[in-house]
């Protein structure tokens, strides 16, 4: 089979993992090919919006696995192929040298056994490493249940290990996936992390998994609420110090009676999954504080923090003046560069709203819950939860979100 | 007495001189223009300032002694395409002789504010073309890429390729501003568009292949139930298709 050919399978068949981050390692390039930037670069953009960054592709589709959401399962028919390791460092490496892409990304399914499917992977990393001396930026998946060594071997070699969770509970997971052991994926995510804290506190200098570990949730294929799958989403932050979790909204590509059929992908619940994301690892919101046993799910209509900051006004206003960073970005409207740039601002100017506004600081939203030197936005009335809920329209939202 | 209008050469020590003849002389100017862009007319009266670089050395250290940081916004303010950039670091500057380091956070002042703005716009343009420039490998391994930014951010851009290509030979062209970066595997030096050695750069079959090899991937690894032309658009602006492989029809 041509090359073209194969290309044509594995980048279709990689399409559905939602990772395409470059960021979070610092190679440096010594007399070799490339280097990993910092905070990661993305080199284009299709037509779905999502950027490319990586060569995201697989090594095969051949899978020994059956799992029922997963358009490679065993039992679907379809065309199949596998890359040679040198045919993927080829490909990477010329595309790496016209600047299409960033590295690699490479994931697969699984042939004859998890250990055989790493070393493949490891062989071709190998040749982009040693021989090609490359130095851009390499994500690899660990093919879950396979041996700890070549866990070792891999993570040596690359910036980001992942491994996809997908399905966000045991109950799921044993249902659509049997053939995989949740215990399995929890436990080499703990391995990587443990042996990541244990090069820290030796001081090891070692390349082990620069960039971290990230992982996958498919949004929408089984019942989980997004509080369940937020607070599953805190536990891997907090537990084993993922950088990222990536979440992707379920499209049907087969057909079971275990799985609903969804053409139109839920893409609304993953954005609000992604910026609840966001409030846990650079705000410092906990889960239960964005939803809680009674509110199992986000309102479609109003993105988390303004619900939130809706549902406490007894916390509001802030006073932009003088709040510290982290309650600034319990603003509605307020993200991190306002925040900073009114705190660096402030060091040296009295704020008013008119200088709020030309260092960029969106008042359209904000202006409800702040206070400003005492004053409360001159345009708006004064801080009450009627008027505010009614500017907002959350009278309305708030009967829509019952039914 | 007629306003005074200051052309310079366009290069940031040329620049730099005219800032030192400002604060010599103590009189502000109507406008700071490069002599390419400047239309004679009678009404004004222009002087022509030869770039001196013991005067632009002075500048340039009186200013990094105050603040590094506000060193670092001058140079990449100045990369800014915005309309009368001169003037607005111009009145940063002496600001800055005034405010000293806080002066970057006084975003009360208008010309504080602009530079931010304007350091931000081109650090961002860099940024992007950092993803976006697409080399062609010529006969004779030589990279070749064209770009047209809004931003004179070739350097920045030879900066990065600096440290990732560093064992090829590669050129880049920016179009717009008809300059050349060529880089010999040790530095790199940027000079007007002298000739069209470039245009006679030889594209060799092996290299249509891998485009091919490139455009499949694009075409393939792309969802179709997700559809998000609008995304796609404000990441990645119709501006710069025409220099992208994958998206030039
Ligand atoms: S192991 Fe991976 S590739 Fe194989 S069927 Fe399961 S999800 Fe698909």
């Amino acid at each position: 089979m041509e090359v073209i050919e194969k290309l044509k399978i594995l980048s279709d068949a990689a399409k559905y993992d939602a990772s395409c981050s470059s960021s979070g390692s610092k190679r440096s390039n010594s007399n070799g090919v490339g280097n990993a930037h910092y905070s990661g670069i993305c080199h284009s953009f299709t037509e779905d919006g999502r950027c490319v960054s990586l060569l995201k592709i697989l090594m095969t589709n051949y899978c020994i696995y059956d799992c029922k959401y997963c358009i490679n399962k065993r039992s679907n028919i379809r065309e199949r192929a596998i890359f040679t390791p040198q045919e993927i460092a080829d490909l990477t490496i010329n595309f790496y040298k016209r600047n299409y892409i960033e590295g690699l990304f490479l994931s697969s399914g699984v042939i004859k056994n998890p250990n055989y499917t790493m070393e493949k992977i490891i062989e071709t990393i190998k040749i982009l490493r040693n021989k090609y001396h490359f130095n851009g930026y390499i994500h690899a998946k660990t093919i879950p249940g396979c041996s700890k060594e070549l866990i070792d071997i891999l993570g040596s070699l690359v910036d980001r290990l992942s491994i996809n969770i997908e399905l966000p509970s045991n109950e799921s997971l044993k249902l659509l996936a049997p053939d995989k052991k949740g215990d399995s994926i929890v436990s080499s995510m703990k391995y990587i992390n443990e042996k990541k804290n244990k090069n820290k506190l030796e001081k090891k200098k070692e390349y082990f998994v620069p960039a971290g570990q990230s992982t996958q949730l498919i949004v929408g294929a089984t019942k989980e609420s997004d509080y369940k799958i937020l607070t599953l989403t805190e536990a891997l932050y907090k537990n084993f110090n993922l950088k990222r979790v990536y979440y992707s909204a379920y499209i049907s590509v087969n057909q079971d009676k275990n799985l609903p059929m969804v053409t139109t992908p839920e893409l609304k619940r993953e954005n609000r999954l992604y910026q609840a994301d966001w409030l846990l690892r650079f705000y410092g919101f906990k889960s239960h504080e964005l939803l809680d046993e009674k509110n199992q799910n986000f309102n479609t209509l109003i993105d988390p923090k303004l619900d939130y900051a809706l549902r406490n006004l007894d916390k509001y206003p802030i006073e932009v003046s003088k709040a510290d960073y982290f309650t600034l970005l319990r603003i509605p409207g307020i993200g991190i560069t306002s925040a900073k740039k009114i705190i660096s601002t402030r060091k040296y100017v009295k704020l008013d709203y008119e200088t709020l506004k030309k260092i960029g600081v969106v008042l359209k939203r904000a202006k409800y819950f702040v206070t400003c030197n005492g004053k409360y936005y001159t345009n708006a009335s004064n801080y009450n939860k009627k008027i505010i809920y009614k500017e907002l329209g959350y009278d309305n939202i708030k009967q829509l979100s019952l039914f | 007495m007629k306003d005074i209008i200051y052309l310079y050469d366009g290069t940031f020590e040329g620049f730099l001189t005219v800032v030192y003849s400002v604060f010599k002389r103590k009189i502000l100017p109507k406008k700071i223009i490069t002599n390419q862009e400047y239309h004679y007319n009678l009404f004004d009266k222009e002087e022509y300032i030869h770039t001196d670089f013991i005067l632009s050395d002075k500048v340039f250290a009186g200013i990094k002694n105050i603040s590094e940081h506000a060193m670092y916004n001058i140079f990449y303010a100045f990369l800014c395409d915005k309309n009368n950039k001169e003037l607005i670091i111009l009145d940063y500057i002496i600001n800055l002789f005034r405010f000293k380091e806080k002066l970057i956070y006084m975003r009360n002042i208008n010309s504080v504010l602009d530079v931010e703005n304007m350091v931000k716009k081109v650090k961002r343009e860099a940024h992007k073309f950092k993803g976006f420039v697409r080399f062609s490998k010529m006969e004779n391994d030589i990279y070749y890429a064209k770009i047209e930014p809004d931003n004179d951010i070739l350097e920045i851009v030879s900066r990065h390729f600096k440290k990732r290509l560093q064992n090829d030979l590669w050129i880049i062209e920016d179009a717009k501003r008809k300059v050349v970066s060529f880089y010999n595997k040790k530095d790199f030096v940027i000079v007007n568009k002298f000739s069209d050695i470039y245009e006679r750069l030889i594209k060799t079959n092996k290299e249509i292949e891998y485009e091919q090899l490139w455009k499949c991937f694009f075409e393939n690894v792309n969802i179709k139930e997700r559809k998000n032309l609008r995304c796609q658009r404000n990441f990645m602006q119709k501006k710069y298709w025409k220099n992208i492989l994958e998206v030039t029809k």
